[in-house]
């Protein structure tokens, strides 16, 4: 687990990250499936800021993590070809999205293009969600080189950003008639999709862990050092979705959908320190 | 482009990190912190048969490795800036230390644990073949300094003659990256995925 907390910056970014950006796309499914009142969208688009704010933080907690961050920004340098520059391409796009969005909101002036504008964000949360996962895909390290970090990123995404949303359209006084509508069975089926992906992705690299070794570390070392955040992660982000679910029944008020980010936070954050944990190379290094 | 690479006489290693200690003295390195390792690779097991008679196939053997200078680097291909690059008329590996970021994405996809990275440097930090000595006519102060002459370092065509590249345990296969680290093998070395053990992780790592 020592690997794993050394990249504490990283975990914060992901789990911040993709809580704030899968709340856009909870925001986005509500507004094509519920009818809101001018009182409620502009309480919403207040309160929208704050998963812009868990987004930024997470911007931020990743600068941490570099030993010269005053360069950074040559990072889009290796577009195409470096993982990590496709990844952040893919951030920087959902951000100007996200801030025009928000920007918009505060400002009221969303008016007729709120549906267009939160479906863009909505998407590219998706796509930064996805490419956050593929960030780590390094053929070197056989237990990242997998499609389960991508399923599990999505997973948090989803899950992350039901229980966001669902807190944003609590605390403006806007979820019961959110899910009034469809957009009960929509926040439901979040949560449970991202909670099946991002425990069975978090589950398959766990087990697949095991059969990975190299002169200097045994995976089922490396497991069994991390086994106890893999636990955790698998409580919290089952929780979560409990949370989610019973703020989608209208059951628990707004506590249940702050209980779930709560839950959702420690869950992804304690899957993050998991997938660190469990870095392993090929060669001779960990 | 011409091709640079490292060439190793297992044969001629006494593991004496000569090599290891000359890099650290030139490039001025911390204590802890190193870009030749002398990898003391050890393996095998005890046998006793029917009439109480024990057997051995136990083996050891040295590795001094450092950057090997890939054709296919994991970590240019992982650096974000461009900072990690291959030389285009040597084939040398190096860091542009004011691209770097510092993110350590080189040093995680690297499979030979050649670029560190640390915030006390503030950039990623590896071996780069003593370009400067190179180009100057010399040697790096690794070959140079070893005094069994078990190290070369030249165009891959003019290496001397081996067994070709290296793909020995505890390595990975050569087909990651294509490492140019060419092997005079010595009667020990194992195959790739065999299962070895590095007795000194303490010193290396």
């Amino acid at each position: 687990m020592a690997t794993a907390f050394h990249e504490l910056p990283l975990a914060l970014f992901t789990t911040l990250a993709s809580i704030g950006a899968g709340a856009f796309i909870s925001l986005a499914a509500a507004f094509f499936t519920a009818k809101f009142s001018d009182g409620q969208l502009a309480r919403i688009d207040k309160l929208t800021l704050v998963p812009a704010i868990v987004v930024v933080v997470g911007f931020i907690a990743a600068f941490f993590h570099l030993a010269n961050p005053m360069a950074a920004f040559g990072v889009f340098g290796g577009l195409g070809r470096s993982p990590m520059s496709n990844e952040l391409a893919v951030a920087m796009l959902f951000a100007v999205a996200m801030a025009t969005y928000v920007i918009m909101g505060l400002a009221g002036k969303l008016g007729g293009a709120r549906k267009g504008l939160v479906c863009a964000t909505a998407v590219l949360a998706v796509l930064f969600a996805v490419f956050m996962g593929l960030a780590y895909g390094m053929a070197t390290i056989p237990t990242w080189s997998t499609p389960w970090p991508v399923a599990q990123m999505i997973g948090y995404a989803l899950l992350g950003g039901a229980a966001m949303g669902a807190c944003v359209l609590a605390f403006s006084d806007a979820l019961d008639a959110a899910v009034d509508g469809t957009f009960k069975s929509a926040l439901i089926a979040f949560a449970v999709i991202g909670a099946v992906l991002a425990v069975a992705g978090l589950a398959l690299m766990y087990s697949g862990a095991g059969s990975v070794s190299n002169a200097f570390v045994a995976g089922t070392d490396l497991a069994a050092g991390a086994s106890g955040a893999f636990y955790v992660a698998v409580a919290c982000l089952v929780l979560a979705c409990a949370a989610v679910i019973a703020a989608a029944l209208g059951k628990g008020g707004n506590a249940a959908s702050a209980i779930a980010v709560i839950l959702a936070f420690a869950g992804i954050l304690a899957g993050r320190f998991v997938f660190y944990a469990l870095q392993i190379s090929v060669g001779i290094s960990f | 482009m011409t091709q640079y690479g490292f060439f190793y006489d297992a044969t001629r290693c006494t593991g004496c990190k000569t090599c290891e200690l000359a890099c650290k003295d030139y490039k001025d390195l911390p204590v802890d912190f190193s870009f030749r390792h002398v990898y003391e690779v050890e393996g095998g097991s005890w046998q006793q048969d029917d009439a109480g008679f024990w057997t051995t196939d136990s083996y050891t053997y040295y590795l001094s490795m450092s950057c090997n200078h890939c054709d296919e680097p994991a970590c240019t291909h992982a650096c974000p800036t461009g900072a990690m690059h291959k030389d285009t008329d040597t084939g040398i590996v190096s860091v542009d230390k004011a691209k770097c970021i510092g993110c350590g994405y080189c040093a995680m996809a690297c499979p030979y644990d050649a670029p560190t990275v640390s915030k006390e440097i503030g950039h990623s930090a590896k071996c780069n073949g003593c370009a400067e000595r190179v180009a100057a006519g010399m040697q790096p102060i690794c070959v140079e300094a070893c005094s069994g002459r078990a190290l070369f370092f030249a165009p891959i065509d003019e290496l001397p003659s081996g067994e070709g590249r290296a793909d020995i345990a505890p390595l990975p296969a050569e087909d990651f990256t294509g490492p140019n680290l060419y092997l005079k093998k010595c009667v020990s070395m194992q195959p790739v995925a065999t299962d070895v053990a590095i007795s000194n992780i303490l010193e290396v790592m």
